[in-house]
């Protein structure tokens, strides 16, 4: 369109205006997490003095950063509309590679990036089922779930592997930098990473159109399948980071290590404000989530509820977040144009 | 007429595509001229839906030779498409509708800058958002809904961010798959006029439409195919309506619209003061035995929300519903079934069909007690011969009744949804939209069956976009504005002009 | 008519074939390659094995079909057997305190049903948060002293005892098989659950309140559920807190490899049934090949992948053809 008539500029002024607009939208959810977040805090800090103490929040973020590094891989694959239930047993599928090649004397680096491989291989595999078999992601990670699980307990004969502690592997899970725990650290990075990628690259750009529309998305000429293949492989390396810092932490290896990981990454995400229909997801809300999480758990344990009490508060939150999220934003859209939605969904 | 050479943008010669068991496209040729409207109609299945997706790259062709600027050229996806200077509006939405205006519009070719060396490369927003802006102003003056989720707006803008995300890139023709389906009568005026304006820029149009009468606003030439073939190409001089039909259907159709007089009887419903908060208001009317009423009205103005509330399906505030002289209170489809009523919904595949079950089990739902013997036990046997007799009554064309329907033709879904509810033996039918999305030839059987319901003393509420359909079956035209019943006309008062007029507000 | 009917079967056939298909091979190849495996007592053990998931499978496959799922199913099993158990332990009336635990199971389930249908939370949702809370109760229950010692003889009759030579459990599932089937192929609700699946508006619009539908399938859901939870109960004589854990995981995976559809509108009672066998054969038959049992998982999720994979294979076939 060559010959075109000079168009009014757009002022200044309301560009200004607009793209200031997107951040707010997003950030009223994230102030609802933080004051959330709040609350908890203040109540504490009155019911126990051990609650507001440096070293107790930083045993919370400890604690959380596992959950959290794999929730943001969550997030990635929620907002695709997808899910992926094998993330726990890639975390001890891909810690038990890292310690078995640490045993078998394998340098650090090599055995690390060698848990990040098998993790990376597995998430790949998954993206494949689904692409190219098309099997729901539900069913498709679930087997993968099984199956990575199956293959820990056949390879470790259900021993755990152990001894393959060197000074620096240690440094993983258990070092410090400026008396911060390294894990935190590797969960504060990856957070900056990943939000870079989901909000500014055009790679995040496609995994959240691909949650809002597949069709949309096959018709601008992005290969849908490689796209959804690349988010189970994001999925399946962080998995992997998560599994080694893990192998790190606990110095041995169980084949049982990283079970029900995923229930709580989705329970992370999806209190982040992360929707399971896709389209929509927040990296930062993730972090959130999983910390509101651990803090709950870290404040029933100083209150001395009996930790049975953990999984009803849980499970209670999960419905209070959702349903929040449900009347509150999320709303607008389906009130909005309920038409653009529907003639969507039935394509 | 002769064109020279380079008058022509794009020329098509012996297309042919295969698919199992089906020849979608037999030697298909047709060219097309530079800054032209080329119009291509057809009924459904006579392949014009895959001649576009060979033309936009979604499908390869089998054989023939695709030229551009007379040059052969082959393409395979999207972006090869795009690079040639073809895109392609389709017929479903297309957008994303979490994503702004600015993010659908330059989807998978998001512009980037390097953030650190070459590698790591950022979308540049600002960029992306001047562009869009730039050509969105060519349709709305105010750029406010370019960061909204496009979700959130309205069909029309919907329609013009597809046209925007069309024009930026840079092209010469322009594929159009009914872009007026999802949008008002004046909308389409406002769309018409933007076709117009990029016909002016020299931009080519190829226009699929159902809308026959939308052609001859628009289009310089009409290709017409058939089973798979091209018919025949004329210019819009040269035809009318009822000759393109022919060649479409390939067979002459006398009149496609049907309504005899048939004696009225009582007042079977009657609706009184029906409101529903922001959304109906006041809402009068009635409908005898042996009637057709119309409901016109531009999208948006309250007819779908005004039938959805008579049946229940949608919560009113207070309204009152009499059949056949009792007051009945109904909150949901199932008291209005008890009641007599039925509602055939717009947008099939959405509200209607039961895709995943089969023909007899979508034909008795509705009714399920009726095939119900003792103890909650089917009578599968009653119900497959109930079935069977439906599908020789309305023609369904099925292989048998325990055909899924989901393998069924968008006319036999729809006749397979009018079996569903003649079985309910209701006093009253509303049709939603009764032929939207469907090919001639079933439009006229599905007026027959109308026609046929309300001859056997049946009373029938019809809303439709179509004007000409509502003015040639409808009895009385109830015409809708902003959520109200603004005007009554009669069939002899009712004219597409006035119509119009109240539709659009222009009484007031 | 005739040939409607053939062509019906043809077609009804296809729907099961994949999971048809790796029964028999399954049976076969391990008929072949043990000679103890096609002995009666064998047998009855392996139904034995398959019974408990095949209850909570049954009601997995109804939930499925109106396109919701129930992860709450495992915790509902196990808070349901405790309670039961915990009942008895405290003395009361061995009938009383099983008619207690269903009754629970059924009201879990329709709370579910009320949050999914009221708040329009959804249903993986809902039931995610359920399987946390019910899991939690169970522990509470625990949290004194363990369930133990409540089997009454008759209590444990129900899944320990035989009758014509066959085990208790297998008779009980087999009446549960024969309702479900009835409930799911012959009666108006069964076709309702299959119509919301398919297309809930289509179905609410056709007189259906799918409301209603809904919650009366996740309170099925719970039900069944719980009757898995009693059995197993009377079966380990003792409930541990963590029973039943993951059971969901099985019952869904018995329900897909059976043929039901993730996304409602198609599922299949008898298909459940030969899924939750399947399950219990893999086991079964690497006990019987000396095989380690850390090869039930491998081979357990590679036939989930291969049933469905077939079962979507067939049924692309089956709209060209």
């Amino acid at each position: 369109m060559g010959n075109q008539s000079p168009e009014p500029i757009v002022q200044p002024d309301s560009d200004r205006l607009k793209s200031l607009r997107i951040p707010l939208r997003i950030d009223g959810q994230i102030i609802g997490l933080i004051i959330f977040l709040a609350v908890i805090m203040i109540v504490m800090s009155f019911a126990s003095e051990h609650f507001l103490t440096y070293i107790n929040l930083l045993n919370i973020l400890q604690q959380a950063a596992f959950v959290m590094i794999l929730a943001f891989g969550m997030t990635f694959v929620l907002s695709t509309g997808g899910i992926d239930l094998s993330v726990g047993s890639i975390v001890g599928i891909s810690g038990g590679m890292t310690a078995w090649l640490l045993y078998h004397d394998v340098n650090m680096v090599m055995a690390v990036i060698g848990g990040m491989i098998v993790g990376t291989a597995v998430g790949i595999v998954n993206g494949l089922v689904i692409t190219k078999l098309g099997i729901s992601p539900f069913i498709a990670t679930l087997a993968m779930m099984i199956i990575a699980r199956g293959v820990l307990y056949v390879w470790t004969g259900a021993i755990p592997i152990r001894e393959y502690m060197s000074s620096s592997f240690t440094f993983l899970g258990q070092g410090r930098i400026l008396n911060i725990q390294f894990p935190v650290i590797v969960a504060a990075l990856l957070l900056l990473i990943l939000l870079f990628v989901y909000r500014r690259m055009r790679f995040g750009r496609h995994v959240l159109a691909l949650g809002s529309s597949e069709e949309a998305v096959r018709i601008s000429g992005i290969k849908v399948d490689r796209l959804r293949i690349k988010v189970y492989a994001l999925s399946g390396l962080i998995a992997a980071i998560a599994g080694i810092l893990l192998a790190s932490r606990l110095t041995t290896v169980h084949p049982e290590m990283g079970k029900n990981y995923e229930l709580e990454a989705i329970a992370a995400a999806i209190i982040g404000g992360t929707s399971l229909a896709g389209g929509k997801g927040s990296l930062v809300g993730t972090a959130l989530g999983a910390i509101i999480l651990f803090m709950i758990k870290n404040a029933m344990n100083l209150l001395n509820v009996h930790p049975y009490w953990e999984t009803i508060v849980v499970g209670v939150i999960i419905l209070v977040a959702v349903t929040v999220n449900i009347w509150g934003g999320s709303a607008r859209i389906r009130l909005g144009s309920r038409k653009a939605l529907k003639e969507v969904k039935q394509s | 007429m002769t064109v020279e050479e380079d008058q022509v943008l794009l020329s098509l010669s012996g297309i042919t595509k295969r698919f199992p068991g089906v020849l979608a496209l037999e030697n298909v040729s047709l060219d097309v001229r530079k800054g032209e409207v080329l119009a291509l109609v057809g009924e459904n299945g006579a392949g014009k839906s895959t001649l576009i997706k060979i033309l936009s790259g979604l499908y390869s062709k089998d054989s023939g030779e695709i030229r551009v600027r007379g040059k052969a050229v082959d393409i395979n996806g999207t972006k090869e498409a795009q690079a040639l200077g073809i895109s392609t509006i389709f017929q479903e939405p297309s957008l994303a509708p979490h994503l702004s205006a600015v993010q659908n519009v330059y989807l998978g070719r998001e512009l980037v800058k390097s953030v650190v060396g070459k590698a790591v490369r950022a979308m540049n927003e600002k960029e992306m958002y001047l562009e869009t802006a730039r050509l969105y102003q060519k349709f709305f003056p105010s750029v406010e809904d370019l960061h909204r989720p496009v979700g959130e707006l309205d069909a029309l803008k919907n329609r013009v961010i597809e046209i925007v995300k069309a024009l930026s890139v840079d092209c010469s023709v322009v594929i159009m798959d009914e872009p007026t389906a999802a949008l008002a009568e004046h909308e389409r005026e406002v769309l018409f006029d933007f076709i117009r304006l990029l016909k002016a820029q020299g931009v080519s149009i190829i226009y699929v439409s159902h809308h026959l009468r939308e052609l001859f606003l628009l289009a310089d030439r009409i290709t017409v195919m058939r089973d798979g073939k091209n018919v025949a190409t004329v210019n819009k001089e040269d035809t009318n309506i009822d000759h393109l039909v022919s060649m479409m259907v390939g067979r002459e159709i006398s009149n496609h619209i049907v309504k005899e007089k048939v004696p009225l009887g009582k007042v079977v419903l009657e609706v009184s003061d029906l409101n529903r908060r922001g959304v109906l208001k006041d809402i009068n009317f009635h409908v005898k035995q042996g009637e057709i009423v119309g409901i016109a009205g531009l999208a948006g103005s309250g007819r779908t929300e005004t039938v959805r509330a008579v049946v229940g399906a949608d919560p009113i505030h207070s309204g009152k519903v009499v059949v056949d002289g009792r007051p009945r209170r109904i909150r949901s489809p199932r008291d209005a079934i008890q009641a007599g009523i039925g509602l055939l919904p717009e947008n099939r595949k959405l509200h209607g069909a039961l895709i995943e079950l089969t023909v007899s089990q979508n034909i008795t739902v509705a009714s399920i007690k009726r095939i119900l013997g003792q103890r909650f036990v089917l009578k599968k046997r009653k119900e497959t011969l109930i079935a069977e007799d439906y599908v020789k009554r309305l023609g369904i064309k099925t292989p048998h009744v325990n055909q899924k329907v989901r393998f069924l033709s968008g006319g036999n879904q729809q006749k397979v949804i009018l079996a569903k509810w003649l079985f309910t033996q209701p006093k009253v039918l509303i049709f939603d939209e009764p032929t939207q999305g469907i090919d001639v030839g079933a439009k006229v059987e599905v007026y027959n069956l109308i026609a046929e319901f309300v001859r056997d003393g049946g009373a029938v509420l019809m809303v439709s976009s179509e004007l000409p359909e509502l003015m040639g079956l409808s009895d009385r035209i109830y015409v809708m504005h902003k959520g109200r019943f603004v005007c009554e006309f009669s069939r002899e008062e009712a004219t597409e002009e006035n119509i119009m007029m109240y539709a659009s507000g222009g009484h007031e | 008519m005739n040939t409607h009917t053939r062509k019906l079967i043809k077609l009804n056939a296809r729907e099961g074939l994949g999971v048809s298909i790796i029964l028999v091979i399954l049976f076969v190849f391990l008929s072949v390659s043990s000679e103890y495996f096609l002995t009666v007592e064998n047998i009855t053990n392996l139904l034995m094995h398959s019974v408990f998931v095949m209850l909570v499978a049954f009601g997995v496959m109804f939930v499925l079909s109106t396109g919701g799922i129930d992860l709450s199913v495992g915790s509902v099993l196990g808070l349901c057997g405790g309670v039961t158990g915990w009942l008895m332990m405290n003395g009361t009336n061995m009938w009383l305190a099983i008619l207690a635990g269903l009754l629970l199971g059924t009201l879990i389930g329709a709370f579910n049903g009320m949050i999914i249908t009221r708040l329009r939370i959804s249903p993986f949702l809902a039931t995610f948060a359920m399987l946390y809370i019910a899991r939690g109760l169970l522990l509470l229950f625990t949290i004194n002293e363990p369930i133990r010692n409540f089997a009454t003889p008759e209590f444990a009759f129900l899944a320990q005892g035989y009758w014509l030579g066959i085990p208790m459990p297998v008779w009980i599932a087999l009446a549960v098989f024969l309702i479900c089937y009835f409930l799911f192929n012959s009666t108006s609700f069964g076709r309702f659950v299959v119509a919301v699946g398919s297309n809930q508006e289509a179905a609410h619009l056709s007189g259906i309140s799918t409301n209603s539908i809904k919650i009366r399938v996740y309170a099925l859901s719970g039900l069944l559920a719980a009757s898995a939870g009693i059995l197993l109960s009377s079966r380990l004589t003792a409930v541990q807190p963590l029973m039943g854990t993951s059971y969901e995981l099985d019952a869904i995976a018995a329900a897909v490899i059976g043929g039901t559809s993730m996304f409602g509108g198609k599922g299949s009672v008898t298909g459940v049934a030969i899924g939750a066998i399947i399950l219990a054969l893999i086991s079964n038959g690497l006990d019987l090949l000396a095989v380690n049992q850390f090869y039930r998982l491998i081979i357990t999720g590679l036939i989930i992948i291969i049933a469905v994979g077939v079962e979507r294979y067939t049924s692309t076939r089956a709209k060209t053809a």
